[in-house]
């Protein structure tokens, strides 16, 4: 706003001027902790309501007692002294979001972490803590979010609306995957709305993140991102609410009628930081030194993932929470709780990385609950059978180690395992369109690659699209369109492939 | 700790000062720091507090002890004020002072 405007309504506000009185609730400080401090008063306050200190620091009132109230500060509380006086603001936690927001980086508060001013004019100040929408105001998950990665979009496809946890230990390539889902979404997919990516970094440290913006940028995904981030060098307070920031933001976008899709790197460390602030609240320890509703604060978090109805615009908002195991241990606290508040999850594993397998999925322990609905019909025809042809070729697999003699159709499945786990690896920051991923599935899927060296697969992947649209510009396009396959397009695409697939031997 | 605090006090609502100095003696120092917290928050509780620019103290003492008859009722004074009247009743203030006015104004605004 312009000096001159700002004058000119505080003059209009002035001259309209109905003095009543102002009522707030008061208390005093009695003690300052680890960026918690105790106040005395605040008879009146609420939980979760915004507090004030005479000074103009912000505080979250998060623990009411008989005797005194607990104010979770929400900046620095060095300079905090016992008696200063606590007010009562009556508004709830919240920030401004607008379209301003995209491709910038801002603290929970919205606040600019990139150096450059923002101000956000048109949108609206959203409540970080909200309500879910209800079961009436909701619709059935049936469109598919694509992340561009092959054994994802096969295995666990991901549709808009839907929870989808990702985890794993500690360098598996969660974080990689979620940028390559940002990635992807530079463009459309069949028709569909584009997707409004919101990035939510918590408790990385600051030079991770700023690599992960770096490659946004450079991937030009950064125009339709907005990265909250919430480092390990800011107060616990900042890493609890910045999950709930990331969700506001989404719902804006999704509240529009858009489609949103919002990324918690990672929900392990959110909890750390809650833990820390409960812990200093005094509140008691239960498993792992968790406070009793820790599975609350992620289950309300996860439940604004939504599809609305069309009543309410039929926007979505898309969840994909990371959880790092401890030592491949999925039935540690915190994971069981976010892997059964979910739709679903992929499991990243060590072992298969350290194999070189890229991404490290294990398609054994990965499932998604919305599954086919949210893949186009020509890709749920191909992946139909591919997770049942993986779990078989794992169990034969570990058999065939033994070096005893197989059987030819032992060999042949196995043979068909490796090359479908081969047709699966995929390099970072290289998502694959729908047509890429529909041929490379259904020529390993097939058997059509049997026969092909698995060395050769990576130069199969790169050049089967420009193979297929040099002289089969025709069958592309049918592909392309994501329809089922019938059986003359099927053939026609086998003919095609079998051209490529035979200069390669 | 309520009962304690409740007997602190007379029946005109003046501190007691035999029961007081009787529990003094018997309260542990943790258990005093309670009883001190708990007390003055009964204090606030039943007194009014009034705070105007200055000059007024009479007219504003009358009019507001007439209004809260059973509670005692302190002036004091805030240059700061503007003109107006602040009350603070227990942990409860209610602000009629320009000052106050003009605060509310620019949070509406959303300046800092």
């Amino acid at each position: 706003m312009k000096a001159q405007d700002l004058v000119r309504e505080i003059e209009e506000r002035l001259s309209t001027v109905a003095v009543r009185p102002g009522v707030t609730n008061v208390g005093h400080v009695i003690g300052v902790g680890d960026g918690i401090i105790r106040v005395d008063g605040l008879s009146r306050a609420g939980f979760g309501e915004q507090v004030e200190l005479e000074d103009g620091r912000r505080g979250l009132l998060l623990h009411l007692e008989e005797d005194y109230a607990a104010v979770l500060m929400l900046s620095e509380n060095t300079a905090v002294q016992e008696g200063m006086e606590v007010r009562t603001t009556g508004k709830l936690l919240s920030l401004r979001v607008g379209e301003e927001l995209l491709g910038r980086v801002v603290d929970p508060f919205g606040n600019p972490l990139d150096d450059r001013p923002l101000e956000v004019t048109s949108g609206q100040d959203r409540p970080l803590e909200r309500i879910a929408p209800g079961v009436t105001e909701r619709k059935p998950v049936d469109q598919a979010l694509k992340t561009g990665i092959k054994a994802v979009d096969a295995l666990t496809p991901i549709g808009r609306g839907q929870r989808q946890l990702i985890i794993g230990d500690r360098n598996t390539g969660k974080t990689a995957l979620v940028v390559d889902a940002i990635i992807n979404q530079r463009t459309p997919y069949l028709g569909l709305r584009p997707v409004v990516c919101i990035y939510c970094a918590v408790g990385q440290k600051r030079g991770t993140i700023a690599r992960t913006i770096a490659r946004l940028r450079e991937e030009g995904a950064m125009p339709y991102t907005v990265v909250v981030a919430a480092s390990a060098s800011v107060p616990a307070a900042m890493q609890y609410l910045a999950p709930f920031a990331a969700c506001a933001i989404g719902e804006y976008f999704m509240e529009k009628g858009g489609d949103a899709l919002v990324i918690y790197d990672d929900l392990s460390r959110h909890a750390w930081a809650y833990r820390q602030i409960s812990l200093l609240l005094g509140r008691p320890a239960g498993r792992e030194a968790y406070p009793g509703d820790i599975f609350y604060l992620h289950s309300r978090l996860l439940e604004r993932a939504v599809r609305l109805s069309d009543s309410r615009g039929g926007g979505s908002l898309t969840a994909l929470p990371l959880i790092e195991t401890q030592a491949s241990d999925v039935s540690a606290y915190i994971p069981t709780n976010v892997i059964s508040i979910t739709d679903g999850q992929i499991y990243l594993e060590t072992d298969l990385f350290n194999a070189g397998i890229r991404p490290a999925v294990n398609a054994g322990l990965s499932v998604s609950r919305v599954g086919g609905k949210a893949q186009s019909p020509a890709l749920r025809q191909v992946s139909g059978l591919l997770r049942l042809e993986l779990a078989q070729y794992r169990e034969l697999a570990a058999f065939s180690q033994f070096g005893s003699d197989l059987d030819e159709t032992t060999q042949r499945r196995i043979t068909r395992g490796k090359r479908i786990v081969e047709i699966l690896k995929q390099r970072q920051f290289e998502p694959r369109d729908e047509l890429t991923q529909v041929v490379c599935i259904h020529a390993a899927g097939a058997g059509l690659l049997d026969e092909m060296p698995l060395e050769r697969f990576e130069e199969f992947e790169r050049r089967v699209v420009d193979h297929l649209r040099t002289g089969h510009a025709a069958l592309c396009d049918r592909i392309a369109t994501g329809a089922k396959m019938d059986d003359k397009t099927i053939a026609e695409l086998n003919a095609a492939l079998g051209e490529l697939v035979r200069s390669l031997r | 700790m309520k009962r304690l605090v409740e007997l602190s006090f007379t029946a005109s609502g003046d501190l007691d000062d035999r029961v007081v100095g009787l529990i003094l003696e018997r309260l542990s120092r943790s258990e005093l720091k309670q009883y001190r917290a708990a007390l003055m928050r009964e204090v606030r509780r039943r007194s009014v507090k009034v705070t105007v620019e200055g000059g007024t103290d009479r007219v504003v003492g009358d009019v507001l002890k007439g209004r809260f008859p059973e509670r005692q009722v302190e002036i004091a004074h805030d240059p700061a004020l503007g003109a107006g009247v602040r009350l603070t009743s227990g942990d409860d203030v209610e602000d009629a002072s320009v000052s106050g006015y003009v605060r509310s104004i620019i949070e509406q605004l959303g300046a800092p």
